[in-house]
């Protein structure tokens, strides 16, 4: 009883435990969602047939990898899932990027786009300060837009105001 | 008190103006062609060929912007919820409007209540080609084996709803036999492998299918047009081989969003149809690709929509399509 | 008939060189190049923007100019992927693999010489095959039918499914999650929406481009981000003599070139496999029969310089059904004929004949051009190399920026951008659990051609499996297939003593 349970905290703590219960999980998911369209034969196959497959085999994978990282040697269960120094507020920036990029390109038009984009990412790194962010903010807005509006033509445009639309 | 009434009358005067000055300052900015469909293919091209030479009449650049996906509906439902002052246009297929409410539970947009009709711009018509393998040289040949084997004779789509593929389904249903359908991704991959043999038979546009017939490598055996084509007199229609009144048949279309001030409707299919009149067009482009001019005001263009409706809702209810 | 061609060459010689054609015909392959530097907006958009601008030129010196855009194109797309892990277009993902890994090494301009090297060499075989071979090829081609392109893609996946570093298992795992990913959209036999949680957006599925630039681009700033001095200042104090490569170096390099260039003619010839999957499996073939397997991902020259190869001589081999049949291989060459179609050229077989100007005349310029961005491109080697100075702050959240800008620019679509973000965190994920992302984009990009192919031959063969071994080249690829998972099970039943095994117990690097 003991030996399972150590057994089972040995488990939690490995990452390919979580590495194959996360395509479990996907597997799982897609081969249920899969069932819901119509499989169909082998022969004639239906819209569900390959996801639905191709979903339990990702489950059966992700069962077989988390045994896999049971037998593991000490170098992979030294691996962590988050590393050393977890940078939250840098995956943040990150996102937040292209989420302001799409948000402000599309209702604001380029240029608050590009610069919402560039200043909230550049923001991210640890050295980073308002002022610098906002300089290379400014910096690759003017030469972003010369390139990709004047240049190269790209249809988005500049400024604009489309709240409400 | 006169000034009171002056004062109102100047007011009239400025509201008057302000409410024409959208039609008299038309084009204020760059028209924009939205086409449903990646660059390069039949819709994107006549975008092109018509939109130069729009721009150039209206002294105004026009850009033409391809949003593909979703078989028409992010390009239209982009257009119909774009300002109405006529900067927004949309230039699509008939797909668009008399296939895509039979064929989905429910659109983005409304193809009557959300666009106003500017005018037609080409329509073509298909040709039933043939691989060479088989000993077919002519629609009763085609209907003859067909019948004998019924099923065994593979068709190509380029896509499921098409109108080749509808066409083809209401050929077969006219004559009586049963094809199977196979589809693809666009038209270039069937004819492919119509020319490879993997599937015998398809209707494309004639434009297509001529260089291919030329080089042998495929059999032309019917047009599907009303009447012979006046550049290739030795073809049959298939109307003629045993189908009176088949039509197949595919048009293109300039769309503007709903509310879009007639004057400029007006203005914009008096020069469209201007275009596609002028010599320089036809001899370029309209003929070698044996694309049609549509001709007709705005009206005639919405009455010919909706006659063409009909007859796709009847093509689809035959063809027994649906998605599931 | 090889003098014929070498007359009608010498012929479009004197077309291409004329002055305003050879003019038209640099400002392609430069604009190209930029472009291809740039991720993700690629030469379709490009194309289709400066398309206005040929209907006031001759169509000799349009299609110049536009195809220059399309092979020029190619050129850059490695310089990102080499130094900094983001590849700017999906053909070149591959190159991340190793070639980032050169960049640590401190050898990121050896690579982007064997680069341009490999590039040339493989899109001057495309062009040869072009001018001697084409009837021969478009007569191969036809053999293709679904039941041969599907036992290839199934071989690919096979193949490939091992690419990467790293836990074979895992690598497994990633290849059908590309596969799972890439039947999300509207099935093409039935029009039902698959995983699409009715977003009309992806009825077309997820852009691949996204795909890329998420899992390898956002995922890998993510990684990146705050981290001790990954690749900077260290790396950038190299002379010139440092960045060319060694005799040794191109010793090594040119076998895989050539079978590189091999593998990509092969796959421009068959139907729906373009560059990205050339890429993929000559990387793969590449590492399958190299003597030393397990050291690919560490940095190897082969591994970047065969792939690229494959690359140029797929797309320079898309340009032969093209222009021998009138049927555009991709979308670029549809766009292509398009412009011949607006200036009143009708494409086809008669193109060769009724206009050889335009014809030879292109086939000409791609060696003026791949000459003219091989010049362009050395001295530049330097530039680029210097650009992993600017400190990593600055870097990421421009090329961010540029990621954004080029994803939107690719199809006009906002939404696509949305994708690379959610795509992105995902990545970053799956990287810090120890799956590596090559795979999935092959899966993703297989998986869709092989159901499609499959179904077709199965609908065409009325439900007879066997089609798949009475066709003799399908027949082939399943016997190769077959061979591959048999010397896969050979191996691991032999035990710790063989490659395979070295593979699976190597740590995996997470920042490659």
């Amino acid at each position: 009883m003991a030996s399972l349970d150590s057994a089972l905290r040995a488990l939690i703590r490995k990452r390919d435990f979580y590495a194959g219960g996360l395509m479990l999980i996907i597997g799982c998911g897609v081969a249920l969602k899969g069932l819901s369209y119509r499989s169909g034969t082998l022969m004639h196959m239906g819209p569900g047939f390959l996801p639905t497959a191709l979903g339990a085999i990702l489950a059966l994978l992700g069962v077989a990898i988390a045994i896999a990282g049971t037998s593991a040697e000490s170098a992979e269960s030294d691996e962590r899932i988050l590393p050393e120094h977890p940078q939250w507020w840098g995956w943040l920036c990150i996102l937040a990027g292209p989420v302001l990029f799409i948000v402000c390109g599309r209702y604001f038009g380029m240029i608050p786009g590009t610069f919402a984009c560039v200043f909230i990412a550049a923001l991210g790194d640890r050295t980073a300060t308002l002022k610098s962010s906002f300089v290379l903010a400014v910096v690759v807005t003017i030469f972003g837009v010369a390139l990709f509006s004047y240049f190269l033509q790209i249809p988005m445009p500049i400024l604009t105001w489309k709240v409400g639309s | 008190m006169r000034a009171v009434l002056s004062s109102i009358l100047a007011l009239a005067a400025v509201l008057i103006t302000w409410a024409s000055a959208p039609a008299e300052n038309y084009p204020s900015k760059p028209i924009t062609l939205v086409v449903p469909a990646a660059p390069g293919g039949v819709t994107d091209v006549i975008a092109r060929a018509v939109g130069q030479r729009l721009g150039a009449s209206l002294g105004q650049a026009v850009v033409v912007e391809n949003k593909p996906g979703a078989a028409n509906q992010l390009a239209a439902e982009w257009v119909a919820h774009s300002p109405p002052d006529g900067h927004t246009l949309l230039v699509s297929p008939e797909a668009t409007f008399v296939i895509n409410p039979y064929l989905f539970a429910k659109l983005p947009y409304d193809p009557i209540k959300d666009f106003v009709p500017v005018s037609g711009l080409i329509g073509i018509h298909q040709a039933l080609i043939a691989n060479p393998s088989l000993p077919l040289h002519d629609v009763a040949e085609l209907i003859a084996l067909a019948k004998r084997e019924p099923g065994a004779l593979n068709y190509g789509t380029y896509g499921l709803g098409s109108t080749g593929h509808l066409n083809m389904e209401m050929f077969a249903n006219a004559a009586g036999v049963k094809l199977t359908a196979i589809h693809y991704k666009g038209a270039t991959p069937a004819l492919s492998d119509v020319i490879a043999g993997t599937i015998q038979l398809m209707f494309i546009s004639i434009g297509s299918a001529v260089q291919p017939w030329q080089g042998g490598r495929v059999h032309l055996l019917a047009v599907g047009s009303k009447e012979r084509s006046a550049r290739l007199p030795e073809i049959p229609t298939v109307a003629e081989s045993g189908l009176p009144g088949f039509e197949a048949s595919s048009w293109f279309g300039l769309f503007a969003p709903a509310g879009t001030p007639p004057p400029i409707v007006e203005r914009l299919n008096a020069l469209t149809q201007g275009i596609l009149a002028e010599r320089q067009l036809r001899e370029k482009l309209l003929d070698p690709q044996f694309f049609e001019p549509m001709t007709g005001s705005p009206t005639d263009f919405a009455a010919f929509i909706k006659r063409d409706t009909e007859k796709w809702r009847r093509a689809i209810h035959t063809a027994a399509v649906k998605i599931e | 008939m090889i003098s014929t061609a070498l007359t009608d060459l010498w012929y479009g010689f004197g077309v291409a060189l004329e002055p305003h054609n050879l003019m038209w015909c640099f400002i392609g392959v430069l604009v190209g190049n930029m472009v291809g530097v740039l991720p993700g907006m690629g030469p379709l958009a490009t194309i289709s923007i400066l398309l206005p601008l040929t209907f006031a030129i001759k169509p000799v010196g349009a299609i110049l100019m536009l195809a220059g855009v399309m092979y020029g194109a190619q050129y850059g797309g490695a310089i990102c992927s080499i130094l900094l892990n983001l590849p700017c277009h999906p053909p070149h993902a591959v190159t991340c693999l190793d070639g980032f890994p050169l960049t640590k090494q401190g050898r990121g301009g050896v690579a982007l010489g064997i680069t341009v090297l490999a590039s040339f060499v493989g899109a001057s075989w495309g062009i040869t095959e072009m001018i001697f071979l084409s009837p021969l090829l478009v007569r191969a081609a036809l053999e293709f039918g679904p039941a041969e392109v599907c036992s290839l893609m199934l071989l690919g996946l096979l193949a490939g499914s091992t690419l990467a570093r790293g836990s074979p298992l895992k690598g497994v795992a990633m290849t059908v999650l590309g596969l799972i990913l890439g039947s999300v959209g509207t099935d093409l036999e039935f029009g039902s929406e698959r995983y699409t949680f009715g977003l009309a957006e992806l009825d077309d599925g997820i852009a691949l481009v996204a795909l890329a630039l998420g899992l390898f681009g956002i995922a890998e700033f993510m990684n990146s981000i705050n981290q001790v001095a990954p690749i900077n200042t260290r790396y950038t104090n190299v002379s010139l003599r440092d960045m060319r490569p060694t005799r040794a170096d191109l010793k090594r390099s040119i076998f895989p070139m050539l079978r590189g260039t091999l593998v990509g003619s092969l796959c421009s010839l068959i139907p729906g496999t373009g560059p990205t999957i050339a890429s993929f499996v000559a990387y793969a073939t590449e590492k399958k029969i190299s003597k030393t397997p397990e050291r690919f991902g560490t940095g190897m020259l082969e591994g970047v310089a065969c792939p690229e190869a494959s690359t140029h001589s797929s797309v320079q081999g898309d340009f032969i059904p093209t222009m021998s049949l009138g049927i555009p291989g991709d979308a670029v060459m549809a766009l292509l004929l398009g412009a011949l179609m607006i200036q009143g050229i009708v494409p086809g077989p008669q193109l060769i004949s009724q206009h050889p100007d335009i014809f030879w005349g292109l086939v000409a310029s791609f060696w003026i051009g791949n000459i003219l961005l091989v010049l362009l491109n050395v001295p530049l080697i330097g530039i680029w190399v210097k650009m992993l100075a600017i400190p990593y702050r600055y870097l990421y959240p421009s090329a961010l920026f540029f990621v954004c800008i080029g994803v939107y620019a690719a199809n006009n679509d906002m939404f696509q951008v949305g994708e690379v973000v959610v795509i992105g965190a995902f990545g970053y994920l799956l990287l810090r659990l120890g799956f590596h992302p090559a795979p999935v984009l092959l899966g993703f990009v297989l998986g869709p051609r092989f159901e499609e192919n499959f179904r077709r031959a199965m609908l065409i063969s009325r439900g007879d499996l066997g089609v798949f071994v009475e066709r003799p080249i399908s027949a082939a690829f399943i016997a190769v297939c077959l061979l591959l998972i048999g010397t896969q099970i050979y191996f691991r039943l032999r035990g710790a003593k063989t490659p395979v095994a070295m593979v699976e117990n190597a740590p995996v690097q997470l920042a490659e």
